[in-house]
């Protein structure tokens, strides 16, 4: 990774990169850094073979605990596999199951809160008791409940993930919902005479979702730490299957024997959740600019 | 003598914004003198104040041969200093009342605090000075209004809580972005009396205002600013009655239209021949107070509203005037009575009834960017509410679009744009294209020029008033601004705590009126010259 980072700095006298520089100005070079990452992450997730060619599962007892060489630039584990290529792999599970377990939680927390903020006063009252019962739980707690009721696989550990945060969606929708409700725009609406429905959906609705948009990106990195502690705790992915937080796991034992292998999980998780909520937070900030 | 605040060649940037925004200005302002900055909205007079007292804004770079405070270089003042300063030394009232109070302290707190951080008083006397302090500022029920959140207060109450806080610890300067613009003519002559008094107690005033007449009333000196650049500058009198400068002409001429005493209201038709569009009877409200009183919003009140006639509402800041227009448009619910729509019922509809009648009573706001969603671009606004009125989505949709923005005067370059990015007065234009999209009997427009620069504003009465009289609309006119009320409107009726205390034709209700309050009210007005000209 760290050719990539040099990548990122534009290199003097070359003139497209000297434009690309002028256009890139005022960026923050944190944020190209992460921007970086991400999309070698993504590249990781659509097509890991591209940028890893051996295979993440085999196994040789010929090289255990290697350290980064010109074969393998990560070096070897416990088993002799090649933990680039381990690292890489275990990207699409991270990312797939940390986005969607966002999505999951931004989707329900939305209707929910729309739901609560447009009932009457009664069941809207109802509902956000029980949103405050859910978040009464610690999250990581509600989330291994789940787990410890219903197993350890991926479905599972989407709606545990997805649930996991909910109650702060749900209360963040509300508040939007309310507020707009009395909105001067939602009035003129009214005096349109357009049904209550339509102005939900054409106005409530979208304004209502947007400070739930801006903070998903930090949800997304919220969820990758979880998907790894689960992991970590031996309830995520199962053993041969590259994980980070597995990886993270299982070679702590081995610290003595090969300190680069703990080093470079967390290092995984530490650069992808760093980038994520970067990404989030200049998201949160190129929104405060705006109405 | 030494000027306490001493200005000289100040420029103001924004790096990275198109252009300067304060150009090289130098004012001076002695001890007990007001200077009172006059102009356009965007001619730089705001960031001028916050300049002084040392908020900028984020980014700005500030350039200046000199910019002293009772001899002091303000720009080496540390944060520290600064602290000791602003609600010490200078009292700053920020134009947004809303904005500027807390919502989470009450409106006790927020007086208190100033006189918290550089006064040392014991609890009780600071209690007892806020009180006096809000009775001060003419807040009645101080000890009620003290306990309450700045949300339970109206525009006018809060406007003038923030004067209170400003003013608490005796500054020695006082800055006022807009202090009266908020206010009623009655509260703003109180208001105005309160200034007054403290700058004859030898507090320097410096205050921003687009009222000519609040200018007139309150400073020494005015100083006419274009552009970033002080283009007039000097005593008051000298300036309103023989400005130099054509930019001062124009302004002074744009406020006098405004406020013309000739009107040019009076609409061809008769009264008894046009058709009643609406009509309400023995219309009441009432709200519960925080303190569990029911307070009387609407007394009984009957209005008769005539097609291609102007109805003017006048009364002060919780009068219940808005709270009358909102029943009107079906955005409150009344306690009891009635309101008929072209001799229909409206009120007893059933939502779903009443939903396809709506379009036919357009409301224009106060605060045009406030009716649009954010998301939407003028092309949205106006498809919506032309959908509403049948126009199917395609190409007679965007021509129909088209015609509406130029009967409001403006072009297809604002169709894509986002309300955000067009001036106050633009938007207000498409406020009035997409209520007029629906094609309506009635508008119902609630303070629509009050948030705009005077020249502005006579720009979109005059267009109010040829639309009316180009579709014979109904309107309904909500004004805290005497000289709009009367310049619009065929009848007045004038509302004080939610009772309809006069009613009657504008002119002779200008010229001689019966109810002590409205006499009271048309007495307020800084500039008293009414009934002369129109005599």
């Amino acid at each position: 990774m760290s050719d990539l980072l040099s990548l990122s700095r534009p290199l003097p006298g070359l003139p497209k990169i000297g434009q690309l520089r002028s256009h890139l100005r005022g960026i923050n070079p944190g944020l190209l850094v992460a921007g970086a990452y991400l999309t070698f992450l993504a590249v990781a997730t659509i097509a890991p073979g591209l940028l890893a060619s051996a295979d993440p599962l085999a196994t040789d007892a010929h090289h255990l605990f290697s350290p980064p060489s010109a074969n393998h630039w990560f070096g070897t584990d416990e088993n002799g596999r090649d933990v680039w290529s381990r690292v890489i792999h275990a990207a699409r599970p991270s990312l797939l199951l940390g986005g969607a377990a966002a999505l999951a939680t931004a989707a329900t927390g939305a209707l929910l809160g729309l739901a609560a903020g447009l009932s009457p006063r009664l069941l809207g009252n109802v509902l956000m008791r029980l949103t405050d019962m859910l978040q009464s739980f610690p999250e990581i707690l509600l989330v291994l409940v789940i787990i410890s009721f219903w197993g350890a696989n991926n479905a599972t550990l989407l709606v545990a993930l997805g649930l996991a945060g909910v109650p702060r969606v749900v209360r963040q929708v509300r508040a939007q919902v309310v507020t707009l409700q009395r909105a001067l725009f939602i009035e003129a609406a009214i005096t349109l005479g357009l049904p209550r429905w339509l102005i939900i959906l054409r106005h409530v609705l979208p304004n209502a979702i947007k400070p739930v948009l801006v903070l998903f990106p930090l949800d997304i990195g919220w969820k990758i730490t979880a998907v790894a502690t689960l992991s970590f705790l031996g309830l995520g992915a199962s053993p041969p299957a590259p994980d980070w937080g597995a990886m993270l796991a299982i070679d702590r034992d081995y610290v003595l024997n090969g300190w680069w292998l703990t080093a470079i999980a967390a290092g995984a998780i530490t650069g992808t959740v760093l980038s994520v909520n970067a990404l989030g937070r200049a998201l949160i900030r190129r929104n405060e600019g705006h109405r | 003598m030494r000027p306490l605040l001493n200005v000289r060649n100040l420029h103001v940037d924004f790096p990275g914004g198109r252009e300067q925004v304060v150009k090289g200005i130098s004012f001076t302002l002695q001890r007990g003198e007001c200077l009172a900055l006059i102009g356009e909205s965007g001619c730089g007079k705001s960031v001028t104040l916050r300049t002084m007292v040392g908020l900028p804004g984020a980014g700005a770079v500030v350039r200046a041969e000199a910019l002293e405070f009772d001899g002091v270089d303000t720009r080496r003042f540390s944060p520290a200093q600064w602290l000791d300063v602003r609600g010490g030394r200078i009292g700053f009232v920020l134009q947004d009342a809303l904005l500027s109070l807390d919502p989470l302290r009450t409106v006790g707190e927020e007086i208190a605090e100033p006189l918290r951080l550089h006064k040392s008083l014991t609890r009780e006397q600071r209690s007892a000075r806020v009180i006096e302090l809000l009775r001060s500022v003419g807040v009645p029920e101080p000890e009620l209004r003290a306990a309450q959140y700045p949300a339970q207060l109206s525009g006018g109450l809060r406007q003038r809580a923030l004067i209170a806080s400003a003013i608490a610890c005796q500054p020695e300067l006082l800055i006022a972005d807009e202090p009266t613009t908020a206010l009623d003519a009655l509260v703003q002559s109180q208001v105005l009396d309160l200034l007054v008094s403290l700058r004859n107690g030898n507090t320097a005033m410096l205050i921003v205002s687009h009222d000519l007449a609040v200018a007139a009333r309150l400073a020494d000196r005015v100083a006419v600013m274009q552009a970033g650049n002080i283009v007039e500058m000097g005593p008051t009198r000298e300036i309103l009655r023989n400005p130099q400068h054509p930019y001062t002409k124009s302004l002074l001429a744009a406020a006098a239209t405004v406020h013309a005493h000739v009107s040019v209201r009076h609409s061809s038709v008769s009264v008894p021949n046009s058709r009643v569009e609406i009509a309400t009877h023995g219309v009441t409200k009432s709200f519960t107070g925080v303190d569990g009183k029911r307070r009387i919003a609407v007394e009984p009140s009957s209005i008769t509203l005539y097609a291609g006639h102007t109805l003017g509402i006048v009364g002060g800041s919780g009068s219940g005037k808005s709270t009358l227009t909102r029943i009107i448009l079906g955005l409150e619910k009344a306690d009891s009575g009635e309101v008929q729509f072209q001799g229909r019922p409206w009120l007893s509809l059933s939502s779903a009834e009443r939903r396809t009648v709506r379009r036919r009573v357009q409301p224009v706001f106060q605060d045009p960017l406030d009716s649009f969603d954010p998301r939407y671009t003028v092309e949205a606004v106006l498809g919506e509410a032309l959908a509403v009125a049948g126009y199917r989505r395609g190409r007679t949709r965007r021509e129909r679009a088209l015609e509406l923005l130029r009967l409001v005067r403006l072009d297809e370059t604002h169709l894509y744009r986002r309300p955000i990015e067009l001036s106050g007065g633009q938007r207000q234009r498409v406020a009035i294209a997409r209520a007029l999209a629906a094609e309506p009997a009635v508008l119902i427009c609630d303070e629509p020029v009050s948030a705009l620069d005077v020249s502005v504003q006579a720009q979109i009465l005059d267009l109010l008033t040829e639309l009316k009289r180009k579709l014979n609309l109904a309107c309904l006119f909500i004004s805290h601004d005497l000289g709009v009320i009367r310049r619009m409107s065929d009848d007045i009726i004038v509302f004080h705590q939610g009772r309809i205390v006069e009613v009657g034709d504008a002119e002779k209700i200008f010229c001689s009126p019966k109810h002590p309050y409205t006499q009271a009210l048309l007495a307020a007005i800084p500039d008293m010259e009414w009934c002369t000209a129109a005599a």
